[in-house]
């Protein structure tokens, strides 16, 4: 209330707030309508999928648990699973997983946890929820962390939204449609349920590419460059792939510093600012590492393909198809493959949507109305991916065990050019419904696949 | 006519809510009953003139499905892969199986699939007794001794059955997946143990799950061009529109911080 000596009373105050926060959700009901259907898909699959079936699940849990009880950083080899969760593993059945009829387990067996190799950051960030369920049996324990990091993929999704909204202002069908796509990739959920860190990671690393391209279209400012510097520190103290993250950014600055001759100096300084600001966030995590163990980052090896270089290992053996599987759905340790003919539909999709992307970029060309991507984005995009799937190849090369999952720090980029090239070569009026098509296949598509191809297939 | 303008967003949503509603009561889910998830090693090809049996023990009442992980070495393979779920009449000693009736038998064209891949053989869901010893065989008249190599398990790790090579046991195990059909309940059933309270309660998923349908059904119906707020232009027909058309929200996220003044 105002007074007539225009005095704002208190009773006016909450009246003020409820009209801003009406006016918020408005504005904001779109997003808040994919943040609703992300958390209740996220829900759906962690509520789905029995304790410990999601990849290494009992190794990150194992994790939270060695910094509730020991409150420090576990090192590699000397942190150990601990018996109550052999005992719920055995419980729980979750050797039937691997097709084994007996599920005793021996507690008095002390296996290293190979999980303490990964950095802290979103074990800390969940460790919370494992301490306000303490007193719980270790499947509640469990499923309460599973909910609580189901925030990591609703950052995930809002940041995809946002990104959308200053990537494609005038078409809301992709604006919408991308985070849709995301929300219902049938292993992105499965992946994003679990008690794993591979959802923090794809957050982090969008919203670092989100602010990459704030920044490489002109705000070479202090501050944007220390926020970067800051989703690097926390990207690197969540799973050392992130390192990806370097060479995606100088190679921006590289073509910055030819374009912008008069903003070196900025750029430099922005570069300086970066590192000077991500290098202390995580440096000291890999520098104990290194005292400690000789490396700055443990890792043990898993031969399956037997390959001898990066050629043969794509074309002379099945790690393609691998790859392919567990990246569009290879759920319970990957041991619940989605049928071939799905991935046979998949490949042929992505096949249709790299023709229709270069179609969409040559119309765009001709047609500026026509015009939906900017070919420096779809090049930028293209190359993140790429990234991705040499950073994984290499990781294949060097340990082994490499996953579709580890694709998913650049999945914003791969469903933008993949619906682009679906929807970017059509007339413009055509678009949006073409979307909406695209995005009710994907919605049936993800539901058949986690009631019929996972909670029936899973043991 | 204001009253009515949020009527077509809150019919989406119902439309789709109702579909998703239909589809969870009237499909019927294939369930997995028992598999032996092993599958790194090659066992005999099956070719004509030879036959490999899996000795199953039947996990529940009946039968609908199996699946098999099946190797079809060389492009251009023809020929018919059969399987065939048979009973078993009489205990199995000494290596020797006797098979009765032919329960369902499943043909595979061998020339749909050139790589390993897993194959999943669905039929009419037949009766069996629970605990009762059954007979996967595998046979091809494709005369390639290369055919058809099924993937298992040297090693014993089913204690339900093992593999007959030929009429010989072999301490192998193929691939396997056995699995019964079930409605939507047993599907919610499966999802109970373990959960704590309220994750446990079947009423608690339906309602995630519809939900979610009915908040899909007014996303699409935004996608597909309709109205954010009964007021404004079609969203989804911004391109080449005046910013004033974008989505609410949008102009504002959207536009990027300006830049700071360029220095020498």
């Amino acid at each position: 209330m105002v007074s007539s000596s225009g005095v704002v009373t208190e009773a006016a105050v909450p009246a003020r707030r409820t009209r801003k926060l009406r006016k918020w959700l408005t504005a904001n009901k779109i997003l808040l309508a994919l943040l609703l259907l992300a958390a209740l898909k996220c829900l759906l699959w962690s509520v789905a999928m029995p304790p410990w079936r999601a990849p290494d699940e009992r190794k990150h849990f194992g994790y939270l648990e060695y910094l509730s009880r020991e409150h420090s950083i576990p090192v590699y080899g000397e942190a150990f699973f601990y018996p109550e969760d052999a005992e719920s593993a055995s419980r729980t059945n979750f050797y039937g997983v691997l097709g084994y009829d007996s599920t005793s387990v021996d507690p008095q067996v002390r296996e290293v946890n190979v999980a303490a190799i990964h950095p802290p950051f979103y074990y800390l960030s969940v460790l919370p929820a494992y301490m306000a369920s303490s007193g719980e049996t270790v499947e509640t324990q469990l499923y309460a962390v599973r909910i609580f990091g189901a925030v990591f993929f609703l950052a995930l999704i809002a940041v995809s939204y946002r990104f959308g909204i200053m990537l494609f202002p005038q078409a809301p069908y992709l604006q919408i449609g991308v985070p849709l796509l995301m929300i219902f990739h049938p292993q992105l959920g499965f992946i994003s349920a679990g008690v794993i860190n591979d959802a923090p990671l794809a957050f982090l690393f969008t919203y670092f590419l989100y602010q990459l391209v704030v920044f490489a279209q002109g705000d070479f400012s202090t501050r944007r460059a220390a926020f970067i510097g800051v989703l690097i520190g926390l990207g690197m103290l969540t799973k050392s792939s992130f390192l990806v993250a370097y060479p995606m950014g100088l190679m921006v600055i590289a073509v910055l510093f030819v374009w912008k001759k008069g903003q070196r100096i900025r750029l430099a300084r922005a570069v300086g600012v970066a590192l000077a600001v991500s290098v202390p966030i995580f440096s000291w995590f890999y520098i104990r590492n290194y005292i400690r163990l000789g490396v700055w980052q443990p890792n043990y090896t898993e031969e399956r393909y037997h390959a001898t270089g990066l050629w043969n290992l794509w074309f002379a053996t099945n790690f393609r198809a691998d790859l392919i599987s567990s990246f569009v759905g290879n759920f319970s340790w990957l041991s619940v493959p989605l049928p071939d003919n799905v991935l046979y539909w998949f490949r042929r999709i992505s096949e249709l949507s790299v023709f229709g992307l270069v179609a969409s970029i040559i119309i765009g060309f001709r047609k500026r109305s026509w015009q939906l991507i900017k070919p420096w984005l779809a090049l930028l995009f293209t190359v993140v991916f790429v990234l991705f799937v040499f950073s994984a190849a290499y990781f294949e090369l060097a340990f082994g065990g490499s996953q579709g999952r580890y694709l998913f720090p650049a999945i914003f980029p791969f469903w933008s050019l993949v619906l682009v090239g679906l929807v970017g070569w059509l007339p413009p009026s055509w678009r949006s419904r073409a979307t909406a098509l695209i995005v009710s296949v994907a919605a049936a598509f993800s539901v058949w696949a986690l009631f019929y191809e996972f909670v029936g297939r899973v043991m | 006519m204001g009253k009515w303008r949020g009527l077509p967003s809150w019919s989406a949503m119902v439309l789709v809510a109702v579909v998703a509603m239909i589809w969870l009561a009237t499909t019927s889910f294939p369930i997995l009953d028992k598999s032996q998830i092993v599958s790194s090693a090659q066992l005999q090809p099956v070719s004509a003139g030879h036959e490999l049996i899996q000795t199953i023990r039947a996990p529940k009442d009946t039968i609908s499905r199996v699946d098999l992980i099946l190797g079809n070495p060389y492009p251009g393979a023809e020929g018919d892969f059969q399987f065939q779920l048979v009973e078993v009449i009489g205990p199995e000693t000494g290596g020797a199986l006797r098979l009765g009736e032919t329960l369902r038998e499943v043909n595979l064209d061998t020339s749909s699939f050139d790589y390993t891949t897993r194959q999943s053989f669905e039929f009419e869901s037949v009766n069996v007794i629970p605990g009762s010893t059954y007979a996967i065989r595998l046979t091809s008249n494709d005369s390639e001794d290369t055919a058809v190599r099924p993937r298992g398990w040297p090693v014993d790790n089913y204690n339900g059955g093992r593999v007959y090579i030929d009429g010989e046991a072999t301490t192998s195990d193929l691939y396997l997946g056995i699995f019964h059909n079930a409605g939507a309940g047993e599907i919610l059933e499966k999802m109970k143990p373990w959960r704590p309270f309220p994750l446990n309660r079947s009423f608690f998923i339906v309602v995630l799950f519809l939900t979610g349908a009915a908040t899909f059904g007014w996303v699409l119906w935004v996608v597909a061009g309709g109205q954010v707020d009964g007021k404004g232009e079609n969203p989804s027909e911004g391109e080449g529109a005046p910013p004033s058309t974008i989505l609410p929200g949008a102009s504002a996220a959207g536009k990027l911080p300006p830049a700071g003044p360029a220095r020498p």
